[in-house]
């Protein structure tokens, strides 16, 4: 049942999904880019994309999807966040109001990334 | 398991202790004191006033037959007063698993953390042994299972962590088997 390691040097996805009234999605836009985005970037959090989606008639997920260059780098990412009391500000301020948030960590996919069923 | 700054003292008590092992942290650890000693006692043992024992009471555990010298790894952690008990029983399963997706981990060992010991913030210990340096540095971290799993517990980004920031990671080089096929909570698998 061994599961594979990843090779040191493969790039880490990270995808998180904030869920915010309507009203509320272009001003939690806003703080992302401002309060945590430029933090992200010096953690070596590539952003990636951001989508939004209906979440039901009154509500919307934003998607959005960072690029970390290694393993190493995500946990020195881990490390550098979990120093920084303006990421949990940030993220508490969210949870204060946000319907639902989830973030993963995934792995490549894709045939030869060393992935077993 | 004691954390201290040096070894035990000649004479002292503890140098008797069954299973006493002790080592210095080696370069990487965070969170100790220098060395670490992992001993076994009905009581509380005779410690330097600037050692930090803490006593445990094993979960789950598996043995795993080793020859010679090998790495003997212990994370301290704190999970946060409140989790719910099923929330806290699915963190130490996933911990549990742990051994089953990364083949460099030896004889584990989790357990609970015994207040009768004595007071402490630590509320579990999760220790291990491999063969090598690099079964820890590298198969351990970079497993799947590890980072894109497990460490949701502990990432404080993520809604549902239990774990609190402070933690201890040592590790050691022990001559002998410190998790044995005797410790309480080893399974028949």
């Amino acid at each position: 049942m061994n599961t594979p390691a990843s090779p040191a040097s493969e790039t880490v996805s990270i995808l998180d999904h904030v869920t915010l009234t309507n009203d509320q999605v272009a001003w939690w836009l806003g703080q992302f880019h401002d309060r945590y985005l430029p933090g992200a970037q010096r953690r070596g959090m590539r952003l990636e994309r951001v989508w939004r989606s209906p979440a039901g008639r009154d509500a919307t997920t934003v998607h959005i999807l960072w690029i970390l260059p290694g393993i190493r780098a995500f946990y020195a990412m881990r490390g550098a966040a979990a120093a920084d009391p303006e990421v949990a500000a940030f993220w508490a301020a969210t949870d204060g109001y946000a319907l639902e948030r989830q973030r993963r960590a995934l792995q490549p996919a894709e045939a030869g990334s060393g992935v077993s069923a | 398991m004691v954390r201290a700054e040096g070894p035990p003292a000649p004479g002292s008590s503890v140098l008797a202790a069954p299973g006493l092992s002790a080592g210095p942290d080696l370069p990487g650890s965070v969170g100790g004191l220098g060395w670490s000693w992992d001993l076994r006692a009905d009581g509380r043992p005779e410690l330097p006033a600037s050692a930090d024992a803490i006593a445990l009471l094993p979960v789950r555990a598996g043995f795993v037959p080793l020859t010679g010298p090998r790495i003997k790894r212990t994370l301290l952690l704190t999970v946060r007063a409140g989790t719910p008990a099923d929330v806290l029983a699915e963190f130490e399963s996933d911990l549990i698993a742990m051994p089953e997706h990364i083949g460099t981990i030896r004889s584990w060992a989790l357990s609970r953390v015994d207040p009768v010991g004595g007071d402490t913030a630590w509320t579990h210990a999760w220790e291990q042994e491999y063969a090598t340096i690099e079964g820890l540095t590298g198969e351990y971290l970079l497993n799947p299972y590890h980072w894109a799993h497990v460490d949701r517990w502990f990432d404080g980004e993520i809604p549902g962590a239990i774990v609190e920031p402070v933690l201890a990671h040592v590790f050691r080089w022990s001559r002998s088997p410190v998790l044995t096929d005797d410790l309480p909570g080893v399974g028949p698998d």
